[in-house]
């Protein structure tokens, strides 16, 4: 049996100026870009909070509504814009009626949008750009700010009578009024820069005229409280600004990081979880207003170590409840094993996010499109069960699994292995990769409570999957290594992603062909640089890890920093003859030699697996193929093609 | 038959480490006992340390 927890502090109610809140867990705000092209709520954002509303939330903060068209963003809501109030009152209304609380969060792109968006200047403090923008901003007259000012106060209206419970505005990671407060953003000499006061004037003066229009509602500020960019604020200074917002404010809820640094704005794995912790609670010691925790903070029992020590008032969870919704509840419950605990990979979060296309999540593929594949319908209950035998235990193989006993199915996996796991059980091998191993913790945890009946260490055959007499057979095989050959060079010196990391690697100086700028590429050079090796890495792409989103990308980066590696994107090697490799820049034309190659380590060329699929699609029923087995990509497709396949049957 | 080593789960996240799979993400080999893993292994999951852990019955 599982340790009994009780998270008693993290589900004691709160109340923020009168508004009871049931426990103490916040999906924090932020963005989905899953707004209509023309800025107005969708049945995507309804479905996307109801979910986390009925998966226990007890507060709601729907992310970065813009209150002018100077501070536009693509697929963002423009609360300035009374048309938003009929849709945003879908989402209050299936929030409220799964029993959570909900507030807005109000917003201006500033220096971090582009003319395109905005048809004029952009408006910021001053002329400096964000660097991951660069476009360089118009400083804002005073009676710009004016009417800024003003645009907050009225669009607080618009969410009043949409039915919020409260507001909030956004001093954080993004927008305009994070720009005032930076000391790198705003060099203004008037009253709106220079000493900290000055810089967050602007706030508390939107927080009055909000305050104004709303009266006795909750009103609170996400807040930046260590931007973590060289030259600019860090707590001590974040400290100063909060005792000026508690004058007026109700809350704060903290952020940390920016688009410059952005490994702590959505901390990646490679950051220990609740990092920001000992920040947060200088902010909690510095005001007597609620404060509200940030800082990837994934399992209930770190949440409740923080509240009793108290660090803050309430948690704040963004990706953790993504990637899982009854987050809440499963702690509730006691059921804390059960959750999907988000292992910071950002790669469809802010992934997709600095793609501008709207978020989903690696591990749960039905984050954004609950719509289709919410629990109520993905898990719908079958009204023939049927007999399924799954063959592989990766991660496409057990979330079928997961999938189908669920909806009362009977289900057997066979893994030819004496663990379940498949391509997890290596990528999380891979250095800086290590928490990936975090889904196939939750799958197999699954596998126990859906009572899937697995059979380790059996390779299935026809005759086997036949003698279960299964309606169904589900293949998740996954790939294999390809036999792939250097022109010229001695095929016994060629090596493949599971000999770096077993360290079977021949020689010095080794060139890595990394063919899909993913995190297998970055980690395989990592191993090799910690195994003492001199490293030429090549890629086709343009850049080496082009494909790694940037949060996660810049920790591994730093690790590859300062060691003996040449990095040759654009790069296509044509052969070797005898230690001297030929490579060539297809964009170039250019050829370039590189001497004495010792060994070559190829990563990510694999084939399908499809010979028990062959052999069975005449001769069963029904029989499907998955993942890597069906065109070998990463762990996100198989998770998405077990989700995709399964809602059918 | 030698006795069966003891599970281990993980008070924090629920991981549980079971000696017969030993720790693939940190070069832990099938059969080691979790009293014989290094003072700073952690957590796979959580990256909790290993005084986090309590024996687990199934």
């Amino acid at each position: 049996m599982s340790e009994r927890n009780d998270f008693q502090r993290l589900f004691t109610p709160i109340r923020i100026r009168g508004v009871e809140i049931k426990n103490r867990i916040v999906f924090l705000p932020h963005l989905t870009l899953y707004a209509s092209a023309d800025h107005l709520p969708t049945e995507r954002d309804v479905y996307y909070y109801r979910e986390r509303a009925k998966g226990g939330a007890g507060l709601i903060v729907v992310p970065s509504m813009n209150v002018h068209p100077s501070g536009s963003y693509l697929n963002i809501i423009h609360a300035f814009d009374p048309k938003v109030i009929s849709g945003l009152k879908k989402i209050v209304d299936a929030v409220h009626d799964n029993g959570a609380r909900i507030f807005g969060q109000l917003t201006h792109m500033g220096n971090q949008t582009r003319s395109v968006e905005t048809f004029g200047p952009l408006w910021a403090p001053s002329n400096v750009p964000d660097l991951t923008v660069g476009e360089i901003p118009e400083p804002m007259s005073i009676e710009e700010i004016h009417i800024l000012i003003d645009s907050f106060a009225k669009s607080a209206r618009h969410l009043i009578k949409a039915g919020f419970d409260g507001v909030e505005i956004k001093v954080a990671h993004d927008g305009i009024l994070g720009q005032f407060l930076s000391l790198t953003k705003n060099v203004r000499k008037d009253e709106y820069g220079g000493t900290l006061q000055n810089r967050c004037r602007v706030i508390v003066e939107i927080l009055q005229a909000i305050r104004k229009e709303i009266g006795d509602r909750p009103l609170g500020v996400r807040l930046c409280i260590n931007r973590f960019v060289p030259g600019d604020y860090g707590v001590d200074e974040a400290v100063e600004y909060s005792k000026m917002i508690a004058t007026v404010a109700d809350y704060i809820s903290t952020d940390s990081g920016t688009w410059e640094s952005i490994d702590k704005l959505t901390a990646p794995m490679t950051v220990p979880q609740g990092f920001l912790l000992e920040d947060v609670a200088k902010i909690k010691k510095a005001v007597n207003i609620t404060v509200i925790g940030h800082g990837r903070i994934v399992w209930p029992q770190m949440a409740e170590d923080a509240l009793e020590k108290g660090y803050c008032d309430m948690i704040g969870l963004a990706r953790a409840l993504i990637a899982d919704p009854y987050w809440a509840k499963k702690a509730q419950e006691n059921r804390f094993d059960e959750i999907r605990g988000c292992i910071g990979c950002n790669q469809k979060c802010m992934g997709r996010l600095l793609q501008n296309l709207p978020i989903s999540c690696v591990q749960n593929p039905t984050s954004g499109h609950e719509e289709v594949y919410g629990e109520d319908f993905l898990y719908k209950k079958t009204l023939a069960p049927k007999k399924v035998v799954i063959v592989g235990g990766g991660p496409a193989g057990m979330k079928a699994a997961d999938i189908l006993a669920r909806k009362g199915h009977k289900v057997v996996l066979f893994e030819r292995e004496n663990m379940l796991g498949g391509r997890v059980n290596w990528e999380s091998r891979l250095p800086g990769r290590r928490e990936v191993f975090g889904v196939s913790r939750f799958l197999m945890k699954e596998m126990d409570v859906q009572k899937v009946d697995v059979r380790l260490g059996v390779e299935a055959t026809e005759e086997t999957i036949k003698n279960e007499h299964p309606d169904i057979v589900i293949i998740a095989t996954g790939s294999e290594i390809a036999k792939y050959e250097i022109p010229g060079f001695d095929s016994e010196k060629v090596f493949h992603t599971l000999d770096a990391l077993d360290g079977r690697v021949t020689g010095k100086n080794v060139l890595v062909v990394d063919n899909d700028a993913s995190t297998e590429g970055i980690g395989v050079v990592n191993a090799l640089l910690n195994q003492g090796k001199t490293v030429y890495w090549t890629t086709p792409s343009f850049v080496n890890a082009q494909n790694v989103t940037p949060p996660t990308v810049m920790p591994l980066y730093q690790m590859v920093d300062n060691k003996s590696v040449e990095l040759h994107p654009m790069s296509v090697v044509l052969g070797i003859d005898g230690n001297v490799a030929t490579l060539l820049n297809p964009y170039y034309g250019r050829q370039e030699k590189i001497e004495g190659i010792d060994s070559v380590v190829i990563v990510s060329v694999k084939i399908p697996k499809t010979e028990l699929f062959n052999k069975l699609k005449d001769s069963v029923p029904e029989v499907y193929i998955i993942g890597d087995a069906a065109a070998p990509r990463d762990v996100a497709s198989a998770l998405e093609d077990a989700v995709g396949l399964c809602i059918t049957l | 038959m030698a006795e069966e080593l003891k599970k281990y789960q993980c008070s924090v996240c629920g991981f549980i480490y079971n000696p017969n799979y030993g720790d693939p993400t940190q070069g832990i080999k099938p059969g080691t006992a979790f009293e014989d893993l290094p003072d700073d292994w952690v957590c796979p999951v959580c990256g909790s340390s290993k005084d986090k852990f309590k024996t687990y019955e199934e």
